[in-house]
């Protein structure tokens, strides 16, 4: 154990955190006690709700007054919590710094860049203005802003989210502090652009000899990075080990189904996730039992009791009665294809994408027309029956709104959309009626999308009412029935949206979209804000409601490891194109497009041994802005094969072997196809037409 | 304790109540004028402008009759015409905004232009105009101040359709084939039926005052009809011999004016609350990671007001 060496940095001893609510203290933070050591990374992982936030603002006294904070917090051997003000704001500045989720909104936007790093300095280390800036300059070099120079002068609203993050990172270093606590600090963060900043991280904190407390709920970020993970579940630490030992072999239940539960790329997929059954507890509630129990497979008798945080393995510790073998090792290794059955190819074309385009005009009082957002530009594929094909691609790529554009929810630009030979684009809203009893959409936001003033029966009678299938009496038992079918059971039915959570509001939307027992339903990052103990729910769900109903999805996400499970054929956009369509085992086995590789190459997997030893070839830079994309290949600004063929011509989707096509100079065919009349492509490209800007 | 009690004590508490009882004891005492109203207000009773005592309680106005009869019967013109001008207001004004806030495109442009060209004029001045062209009395008073305030309702649902339109269950009710009205109708209205119902509140103190000031001017009720306003316009004269004869209709304006407003807002707190309460029935919700999270369950009863 790292902290037993030297003395702690920080030292944490049985914290509570209580928040008074109408109805009784919420007990966010209980009974948390660990150390960090100089120069030591700490992870806290857990999901929304654990505490691992309500930990951190208690170390730096940043939590509401209104918070009952007890136990002991030491800072050098100095407390924390009766530390008087003046003090108080020389360790927040000077010695413990802090890193943000949201780099916009914790940027002040109208000052610079520069401003408001310089201000750090001068404050606490009463240096001029004139080495403040010098040193300013030097930090944002550092944290890999090229020209820093005239980065000082630049406004928070002129850098892309990567680069404030960027910013946010030279700011918490600027007083070379001690320790950073960095909260969620790559989740707002595209997955090309959140390895170029755990990479920073890793580097800078290195250099700098900075201990960082790196709080996520994703399990794979904090892999490569910490020396000690802790997991915390229901505002306590369930599990606390150095991070190989974690990862090997956890030791908690909760910490050893949460791995179980996670869609990572380098192992074998299966079609039904591991999951957690049930939610984490509710917190108003006193509580004297192991938090875990009601969703542990283990749980026995003695589980009524709470098992103390004990050291199982030297340096390792859990809260739990048991011990848990170690798991089998894991055979399969990244990009090995596994063997399965092709899918079947003789289905029907469902839905068939013919060269959409979505461009929005952008108002502005100046006469001169801008030119257009081109938010897609050109997409064409067909998804047949009973499967589903994974739309791939970062923020900004244009997946949501080609979505909304399928749906006739935006209107499109140019292309057709067809539903089983139905043409269903340019129609009225109103003579689209009689489509949406077959094409069906799951919302992303499960807060946003349930009317907040409607029961959760109602909301799910409401299709069938709307479209004359039931009425009244019927409407309900019906709406009732679907409940159970995605798992809410009757007594849920009266419920408003505002009494579940999110896992159980994200089923209601789907038992909304089946209701109409639809053809085909596009799932638009369906699991997005969820935990991912209740994300494995949400996916397997998805994935038995298909197999029951038949269904055929088109399953959007930024997140490949839940593509990949989801899928049978996968296109990757970038920018409002599409870079590369195939089926699974080829894209992420033998993906030809450089974006696609550098993709796959991005993704964090939950194991510190791959993750250190891992070569990366981050993608530099972000993605360029749709109303302006580079000229010729639009990923001509980030490849790294990229020749001057790249910036003359606009590479075309080509077939290079079965389905599999790729929109790059460099990707060759394969040889002439041996079968001479090849069989119908699963999920086939029409020729890609397109009209030169 | 029950539930039921319990509830019921809460919201003795809540300041809303007490606001919301006095303007309720107002519009009862109107409506049971006849009932409680010591004499005929229009008969002379007794001597002219005799001080408050046990016979008169509010005392006699410069005609000899009883004021607090006067004030009690006043009411039902006042409230029931400030009544009425808000049910012409919201009635028009609501759909209005439905339209122009959902359907967009030209009759949206139409509705609010003409809405910003009737906005330019003060309330008053439109009402005033709007009796030159319709005619004196009590009726077109009150239709008078109904067209007048529509604008405050066509903005204020503008406004709120704009803002609704964009949630994602608007979206979803789209997906599964609601048609337009019955977006409006079933998932809009009932979210912005808040907000409206504040300004329906705020807009009956300013219906009060803007139909007093009309009946003061004259533009109304005609004597001996007992109204608040035109009753301070007939003792002003007096004022130095008795204050009372016009001081208790002007304290019944203001009274009922300041419960008006502030029932709105008090409504918006309590609403807000209730909102709030229900939220954290979800514990996960309510312990989210955020800074928000802990702030917003922190944030106790005394802290929510705005």
């Amino acid at each position: 154990m790292i902290s037993g060496q030297r003395p702690p940095l920080l030292s944490v001893r049985d914290l509570r955190v209580a928040f008074p609510t109408p109805s009784g203290p919420l007990l966010a933070v209980d009974g948390v006690s660990f150390d960090i050591a100089p120069r030591e990374v700490l992870g806290v992982v857990g999901e929304s709700g654990s505490g691992k936030s309500v930990t951190a603002l208690s170390l730096m006294r940043l939590l509401p007054e209104s918070a009952r904070v007890d136990g002991a917090i030491a800072f050098n051997g100095v407390d924390v919590l009766g530390m008087p003000g003046a003090e108080l704001q020389r360790l927040r500045g000077k010695h413990v710094s802090m890193i943000f989720q949201d780099p916009r909104t914790s940027l002040n936007p109208v000052r610079t860049v520069g401003a408001q790093l310089e201000e750090t300095m001068r404050t606490h280390l009463g240096v001029s203005r004139r080495a403040a800036r010098e040193r300013a300059a030097e930090l944002l070099g550092e944290v890999g802003i090229p020209d820093p120079r005239r980065h000082l002068d630049v406004y928070p609203h002129e850098l892309s989210g990567g680069m404030c993050q960027r910013v946010m990172i030279a700011m918490a270093l600027s007083c070379e502090p001690q320790l950073v606590l960095a909260d969620e600090p790559t989740t707002a963060l595209d997955v090309s652009v959140q390895a170029q900043i755990l990479e920073l991280l890793r580097t800078v904190i290195a250099r700098h000899g900075t201990a960082l407390m790196m709080i996520t709920h994703d399990l794979s970020v904090v892999a490569g990075l910490a020396d000690r993970v802790a997991v915390m579940y229901a505002g306590e630490i369930v599990e606390l080990a150095p991070s190989e030992r974690l990862f090997a072999h956890p030791r908690h239940p909760y910490t050893a189904s949460l791995l179980d539960c996670i869609t990572r790329l380098d192992d074998v997929r299966t079609d039904t996730l591991p999951a957690i059954p049930g939610a984490p507890p509710d917190l108003s509630k006193p509580r004297s039992s192991c938090p875990f129990a009601p969703r542990c497979s283990l749980a026995q008798p003695v589980c009524a009791e709470r098992p103390p945080l004990a050291e199982k393995a030297p340096g390792h510790a859990a809260a739990c009665f048991f011990d848990i073998p170690a798991p089998a090792p894991r055979a399969v290794v990244a990009g090995t294809p596994e063997p399965e059955a092709a899918p079947d190819d003789s289905a029907g074309v469902v839905l068939d994408v013919r060269d959409l385009e979505v461009h929005f005009k952008r108002g502005g009082l100046s006469l001169r027309a801008r030119p257009p957002v081109r938010a897609v530009d050109g997409v064409s594929f067909e998804v047949r029956r009973g499967e589903t094909l994974g739309l791939v691609g970062e923020s900004g790529s244009g997946k949501s709104t080609a979505a909304r554009a399928i749906l006739q929810l935006v209107p499109l630009t140019r292309g057709e959309v067809r539903l089983d030979d139905e043409t269903i684009s340019g129609k009225r809203e109103r003579a689209l009626k009689p489509t949406k009893r077959r094409l069906q959409m799951v919302l992303q936001d499960p807060y946003g999308s349930l009317d907040p003033r409607m029961s959760i029966v109602e909301i799910v009678a409401e299709p069938l009412i709307v479209h004359d299938v039931a009425r009244g009496r019927e409407a309900t038992r019906r709406a009732t029935e679907l409940l159970e079918i995605v798992g809410l059971p009757a007594h849920f039915a009266d419920r408003m949206p505002d009494e579940l959570s999110g896992g159980q509001r994200q089923r209601v939307n789907i038992a909304r979209a089946i209701a109409l027992n639809p053809e085909c339903i596009v799932a638009d990052e369906p699991t997005s804000a969820l935990d991912v103990s209740v994300r494995a729910q949400i996916l397997n769900l998805l994935r038995d409601i298909q197999l029951r109903n038949k269904l055929t999805y088109l399953f959007i996400s930024h997140d490949l490891g839940v593509v990949r499970h989801m899928s049978d054929h996968v296109a990757v956009m970038y920018l409002g194109r599409l870079v590369e369509i195939g089926d699974r085992e080829t894209i992420f086995g033998a993906p030809q497009h450089p974006y696609t590789r550098a993709l796959l190459e991005a993704v964090p997997v939950p194991d510190p041994v791959v993750e250190r030893s891992r070569r990366r070839t981050p993608l530099t830079g972000e993605v360029p802005s749709a109303a302006n994309p580079p000229q010729g290949c639009n990923f001509n600004t980030r490849c790294p094969f990229v020749f001057d063929r790249c910036f003359e011509e606009d590479p075309s989707l080509i077939r290079i072997g079965g389905t599999h096509l790729s929109a790059c100079h460099l990707a060759a065919p394969q040889q002439v196809e041996m079968n001479p009349e090849p069989a119908v492509p699963a999920t086939s490209v029409a020729d890609h037409r397109r009209t030169e800007s | 304790m029950t539930a039921g009690l319990r509830r019921a004590a809460a919201f003795l508490r809540r300041p809303g109540t007490l606001v919301g009882l006095i303007l309720l004891a107002l519009i009862l005492a109107s409506i049971l004028a006849p009932v409680i109203a010591p004499d005929d207000p229009e008969d002379l009773v007794a001597t002219k402008l005799m001080p408050p005592s046990g016979a008169h309680l509010m005392g006699t106005d410069q005609l000899g009759r009883d004021v607090l009869s006067r004030v009690l019967y006043g009411g039902r013109y006042t409230l029931l015409s400030a009544a009425v001008a808000v049910l012409i207001a919201a009635g028009a004004g609501i759909p209005l905004g439905l339209i122009a806030g959902y359907v967009r495109a030209w009759p949206a442009a139409l509705i609010m232009r003409v809405m910003d060209v009737m906005l330019a004029f003060p309330g008053l001045l439109l009402a005033l105009v709007i009796v030159t062209i319709v005619g004196q009395g009590l009726p077109s008073v009150t239709v008078a101040i109904g067209i007048a305030f529509i604008p405050i309702f066509v903005r204020l649902v503008y406004g709120a359709v704009l803002s609704a339109r964009g949630a994602d269950y608007v979206l979803a009710a789209r997906l599964i084939g609601c048609s337009p009205g019955r977006i409006v109708v079933r998932h809009i209205l009932p979210n912005i039926s808040g907000q409206i119902i504040v300004v329906v509140s705020s807009a009956f103190g300013w219906a009060i005052l803007t139909g007093t000031v009309l009946n003061f001017l004259g533009f109304g009720v005609q004597p001996p009809t007992p109204e608040w306003g035109a009753d301070l316009a007939a003792s002003k004269d007096w004022l130095s011999q008795g204050w009372w004869a016009c001081t208790f209709p002007g304290l019944a304006i203001a009274i009922a004016i300041l419960a008006a407003n502030y029932f709105g807002d008090a409504w918006a707190v309590g609403s807000g609350r209730r909102w709030r309460r229900r939220r954290s029935a979800s514990p996960a919700l309510e312990a989210s990671t955020s800074l928000v999270g802990p702030a917003a369950v922190a944030a106790s009863p005394e802290e929510a007001r705005p």
